[in-house]
């Protein structure tokens, strides 16, 4: 409540808050990539179901491990960029400092939305079973979180574009 | 405020009340002084601590900011900096935690600034320029709670100066002390983000740096309480009401007039002087101080004393015991600890326990901190407990 007794159009106030969700969804977009270079450390360090499967006879084989461990490096590489890319894009719209057009921008992250929602049916059917109970609910909990914050970026996105048109 | 305001301004609105020069220099010193009034100052002099009507940053650093130190620190500040202006305000949803955060938020032309004037009514000149001190306070700081709240005081990067040409500059804070604020870049500094809801950084205007104090600027934001709202605050229109409410309140208090209201402003005091004072609360300035002294000597003819915290001490220090608040500062103790009290006791009242617990004297006799016993004793003595 505005006790100058101003009131604010709506449409300003309601793109007022979703430029700060998007600022706040691209922080926390970009701090999920982060998660990705860790996770990929830890999976090295400690035992892990999946690389057993994904080397699949060939364990004692240097070489092979070598080329798992590159080929994870490359697409953790190329996730993180593309998070970095997409939160530093929603931070820039949000806070009014980006010039160009949205829709590549309105592409990438329903790409990405599409991302999570395939990392999520992954995760659900082939990976849960391999882990204990422990791993399953903290990955699944970081996995949910990533999705909401992935939906909460693309919403924001979305409705950021639908009010700076009405406001002009 | 600072002090051009509270000290050289106040001189003048207390003249052109109708006091005379020498009454109008303690009037001008009592209002300056709410700001100087700490408790290292009074322990130096043995005074009753519980008086303190200001914070040094070097006593806020050490602040415990747990259930008791905040209630200390809102005591403080609410009383005397950030009097909220609606302890019942029912616009607003959420837990009551919030909700007695959000009462807190100061603001010109509530109950409590009405009782303030009148609780200063055939009191000392003290009393009179610390009630001055706290009306002219309402205006600046509206907005602004006087209690350490990230959810409240806190602002944004919105932060935009209205120039006087028509057109808007960004503001950009910064967090260095001790550089002075750069008004043709818009630079200025604020208190450091601190994500903890009860940090010192969120205890009032701090947040803000020291925009709501300077008299010439135009500027908008977004608070944190206002839901993405945009606050316009307009200084030189505020300070003018400030101004002319303290002429009318000092009318009041000098007892030209019979009632007190809110809302109410001694324009006709000003007629011949408007322009001139407008064009002194809009000149683009880090400290008005020599224009409003300029003014005051022109109005009375006579010299503005600089201001020195060290004037009254030594009558204080001097006097015997039992008539030390005869003293201009002993007077002035009493109308901290009366204001305090009153404060308190009205935010108690409305429910909230922000600035701790409040005993009615009348009816459950003194109980709580000693300091105030010199409050009630006063009272006796003007038999106001009959």
């Amino acid at each position: 409540m505005n006790d100058t007794g101003l009131k604010n159009p709506d449409q300003l106030v309601k793109l007022r808050k979703y430029e700060n969700t998007l600022v706040i969804s691209g922080q926390a977009f970009i701090a999920f990539g982060m998660w990705s270079v860790v996770k990929i450390f830890l999976q090295t360090l400690l035992p892990n179901p999946q690389r057993t499967i994904l080397l699949d006879g060939h364990e004692g084989n240097p070489l092979y491990l070598f080329m798992v461990l590159t080929i994870e490096v490359i697409l953790c590489g190329f996730d993180i960029v593309f998070r970095i890319y997409i939160g530093k894009t929603a931070i820039a719209i949000g806070r009014g400092n980006h010039r160009k057009s949205m829709h590549f921008y309105l592409f990438l992250t329903s790409l990405a939305f599409l991302i999570e929602l395939a990392s999520i049916y992954e995760y659900l059917f082939y990976e849960a079973p391999l882990v204990d109970w422990n791993d399953r609910i903290a990955t699944g909990f970081v996995l949910f979180s990533s999705f909401l914050c992935t939906t909460d970026l693309i919403v924001s996105a979305w409705k950021v574009r639908k009010y700076r048109r009405e406001v002009g | 405020m600072q002090k051009d305001f509270h000290y050289y301004a106040t001189y003048c609105a207390a003249f052109l009340a109708g006091y005379t020069h020498e009454e109008c220099m303690q009037i001008c010193y009592s209002a300056q002084f709410v700001d100087c009034c700490s408790q290292t100052f009074l322990e130096n002099i043995h005074a009753p601590k519980s008086a303190a009507t200001t914070q040094l940053p070097l006593e806020l650093v050490n602040c415990r900011t747990d259930l008791l130190g905040l209630q200390n620190i809102t005591r403080i500040w609410a009383s005397f900096h950030f009097l909220p202006r609606d302890l019942k305000n029912p616009n607003v949803k959420g837990l009551p935690r919030y909700k007695n955060k959000y009462r807190l938020i100061c603001g010109p032309n509530g109950d409590l600034i009405k009782k303030t004037v009148e609780l200063a009514k055939g009191e000392s000149l003290p009393a009179v320029g610390l009630a001055m001190h706290v009306l002219a306070d309402t205006w600046a700081h509206q907005y602004f709670a006087g209690t350490p709240s990230l959810v409240i005081n806190n602002t944004t990067t919105h932060f935009y100066e209205l120039l006087p040409d028509g057109t808007e500059r960004k503001i950009t804070f910064r967090h260095s002390a001790g550089t002075p604020d750069d008004l043709s870049q818009s630079l200025y500094t604020a208190s450091l983000f601190q994500g903890n809801e009860n940090s010192i950084m969120n205890l009032g205007h701090g947040r803000a740096g020291h925009l709501p104090d300077y008299s010439f600027i135009r500027y908008k934001y977004l608070p944190a309480w206002g839901h993405y709202q945009e606050i316009v605050k307009d200084n030189p229109a505020d300070y003018l009401h400030a101004f002319t409410q303290m002429i009318y309140a000092m009318q009041y208090l000098r007892g030209s007039l019979d009632h007190f209201e809110t809302d109410r402003y001694a324009e006709e005091c000003i007629t011949g002087l408007r322009d001139r004072i407008q064009s002194l609360l809009t000149k683009r300035q880090l400290d008005s101080s020599e224009d409003w002294r300029q003014l005051g000597e022109e109005l009375s003819g006579k010299p503005i004393e600089d201001f020195s915290i060290t004037r009254y001490e030594e009558a204080y220090l001097n006097a015997p015991a039992e008539e030390k608040s005869s003293t201009f500062l002993g007077q002035f103790i009493l109308a901290a600890l009366a204001q305090k009290s009153m404060v308190t006791g009205q935010i108690f009242q409305s429910g909230n326990h922000l600035a701790g617990y409040a005993v009615d004297y009348k009816r459950k006799g003194f109980r709580g901190i000693r300091d105030f016993a010199k409050l009630i004793e006063h009272k006796l003595e003007k038999e106001d407990f009959k």
